[in-house]
């Protein structure tokens, strides 16, 4: 080791330390604690707690509002991961073309992401109003008198309304991931390829896509922990009390509505806890399924 | 002219449509924000008369309302206190470290790096009730210090990530030099590479700002009184209110007090912002 190598150890101590006590206290040693606990049967906080086993595990396949919540998780993940790659495809394929607006466009869409999604969702709330919302007035303008009374918060419509919402939340952050990997790729390779006579979306499809393949499988991985961690929005979308609607719980509204909920409590710990530790296995399945399934070798250019 | 193939019409066409979504969707964004900071300024009666309708008199009530009955005015000065600590805390944290870590050819480096990245992984749904746990034994749950301590913890492995990925593109030579002209390495850091690091740096700091600005899950777990509220936690009680208060303009109004600094923020650092996405950490 060099004498370099040595000083930087030394300074291990006052430099790395601090940060890793901190992250260990905060996030690491939990972590291992929410194993632990959810081996557990444990009724509150204060009360004493009993070791089970994994029979807070063998009771998740029959649990309903599980089931609920985790189909909610997954529609997101697959109907609203459809349809924000889409976006995110469209404006890659349109880009070569969009000039100088290229960069006007990239900071207007991803306005939603610095915005509390809280917020958001009492707009979508408003928009999705049966009696004054902004939905239906629109509707009601370009003459679709039919649907212009729907009650969009009903229980038939909520999911895809609460989906379509987060679509619109989510989507400029993967537009500008992979416009800025597209924006990489030399401009001549375009255009060589339309003077031959491609088609844009045949551009798109042999050039473009596998150029930033690497880019779209990391804007895949980040939409699966956004769409399976999904909290703030569902918790307050069309409701005003204190209980987010159960039609369109997520996982991670079941398990705060089990261990700390307002309106009904329950605080089931224990089982809240497994659920959690569900929660960061499937997540982990579906990680590594997805970078196993959407392996290329990597292109040159 | 010459006639187009079907096949390029078609593209024509898809080009034109493509386009028009793309623009419909940006405009959308325009115009929600538009129309939220406009109700926010108008009565009652009249959002209800015609939700399109232009405010007559700027209703700045409205506004008052939020910020004293709503708790919205103690929630700004709460969620300065904890998204500023939180993200000053963990920037000063993780800058060291990071510089390290970028540099050291110390043992068990790469496998740091490694467990530090394992935390980005970690959900705060499997986190709540341990740490909730953990601040009630220490007297810390329902304060902001204990808020402020967890926003640091969770934001380390992010903010070193991002930060070694800085610190990476710094020449060696500068600190070689500096240690043979007989500089302690604690000086080098200090006073060479964190000027030389401060893009990255303001990168990092802004990013868990506005993260930290946007944060509700924890400040809805750990606090419970009003005056601890955090903006998203008291536009969520203001939210729940409605059902008795039906002050729906007010509520606007608190929208645009939650989201106006973030989105101020972002005018100013919006380039850096999206640069830093581009780069893969925008996370």
């Amino acid at each position: 080791m060099t004498r370099r190598g040595r000083a930087k150890r030394r300074l291990f101590i006052p430099f790395v330390l601090p940060a890793l006590v901190v992250y260990a206290v905060i996030v690491l040693y939990p972590a291992f604690q929410a194993f632990n606990i959810s081996l557990f049967e444990w009724s509150g906080f204060g009360q004493t707690s009993t070791y089970v086993g994994l029979r807070n595990f063998a009771d998740i396949p029959t649990d309903p509002l599980y089931r609920i919540a985790l189909t909610n998780n997954l529609v997101l993940f697959f109907v609203g991961g459809l349809a924000v790659f889409a976006i995110a495809f469209l404006a890659v394929a349109v880009l070569p073309t969009l000039g100088r607006r290229r960069a006007l466009f990239r900071a207007v869409v991803f306005v939603p992401q610095v915005v509390p999604l809280i917020a958001l969702s009492v707009l979508w709330t408003f928009v999705y109003n049966n009696d004054f919302g902004l939905l239906n007035a629109i509707l009601t303008a370009v003459g679709i008198k039919d649907a212009a009374g729907t009650a969009w918060m009903g229980p038939d419509t909520i999911e895809a309304a609460v989906v379509a919402a987060l679509v619109w939340t989510y989507a400029g952050f993967y537009v500008v991931l992979l416009m800025a990997a597209a924006s990489r790729v030399p401009l001549d390779l375009y255009e060589a390829s339309l003077l031959d006579g491609a088609t844009r979306w045949q551009t798109f499809r042999f050039i473009t896509l596998p150029l930033i393949w690497n880019v779209v499988v990391i804007g895949l991985v980040l939409w699966i922990i956004d769409a399976m961690n999904q909290f703030d929005f569902v918790f307050a979308v069309g409701s005003t009390t204190g209980q987010p609607r159960q039609e369109i719980w997520t996982l991670p509204i079941y398990i705060f509505e089990q261990a700390f909920g307002e309106r009904i409590p329950v605080f089931r710990l224990g089982y809240a806890t497994a659920v959690a530790v569900t929660l960061v296995v499937i997540i982990t399945v579906m990680i590594v399924v997805l970078r196993r399934a959407l392996r290329r070798p990597v292109v040159e250019y | 002219m010459a006639r187009l193939h079907p096949a390029r019409l078609l593209d024509v066409v898809s080009r034109e449509v493509s386009l028009a979504l793309l623009v419909g969707f940006a405009s959308s964004i325009v115009l929600a924000l538009f129309w939220i900071s406009m109700t926010a300024f108008k009565s009652n009666a009249e959002l209800f008369a015609n939700v399109w309708g232009l405010p007559g008199l700027l209703q700045l009530r409205n506004f008052d309302h939020a910020w004293t009955i709503g708790g919205m005015g103690s929630g700004f000065l709460n969620s300065v206190f904890v998204a500023g600590g939180g993200a000053i805390g963990v920037v000063a944290l993780s800058a060291p470290a990071a510089y390290v870590l970028s540099r050291g050819e110390f043992r068990g480096r790469e496998a740091l790096i490694n467990l530090f990245a394992a935390g980005m992984g970690a959900p705060a749904v499997l986190l709540i009730i341990p740490v909730f746990l953990m601040l009630n034994q220490v007297g810390l749950v329902d304060s902001p210090i204990g808020l402020v301590a967890v926003y640091v913890g969770i934001q380390v492995p992010f903010t070193v990530f991002v930060l070694i990925g800085f610190f990476a593109t710094l020449p060696v030579e500068l600190e070689e030099a500096a240690i043979v002209d007989g500089a302690s390495e604690i000086a080098v850091f200090a006073r060479i590479m964190l000027p030389l690091a401060r893009p990255g740096i303001v990168t990092a700091l802004a990013f868990n700002l506005i993260y930290l600005w946007k944060e509700f899950l924890w400040g809805l777990v750990l606090l419970r009184s009003q005056g601890h509220f955090t903006l998203g936690v008291a536009l969520n009680a203001l939210r729940e209110s409605m059902s008795f208060t039906a002050d729906w303009v007010g509520l606007f109004a608190a929208v645009v007090i939650v989201m106006g600094p973030a989105i101020v923020a972002y005018l100013f650092l919006s380039r850096r912002m999206l640069d830093a996405v581009a780069f893969g950490s925008g996370r």
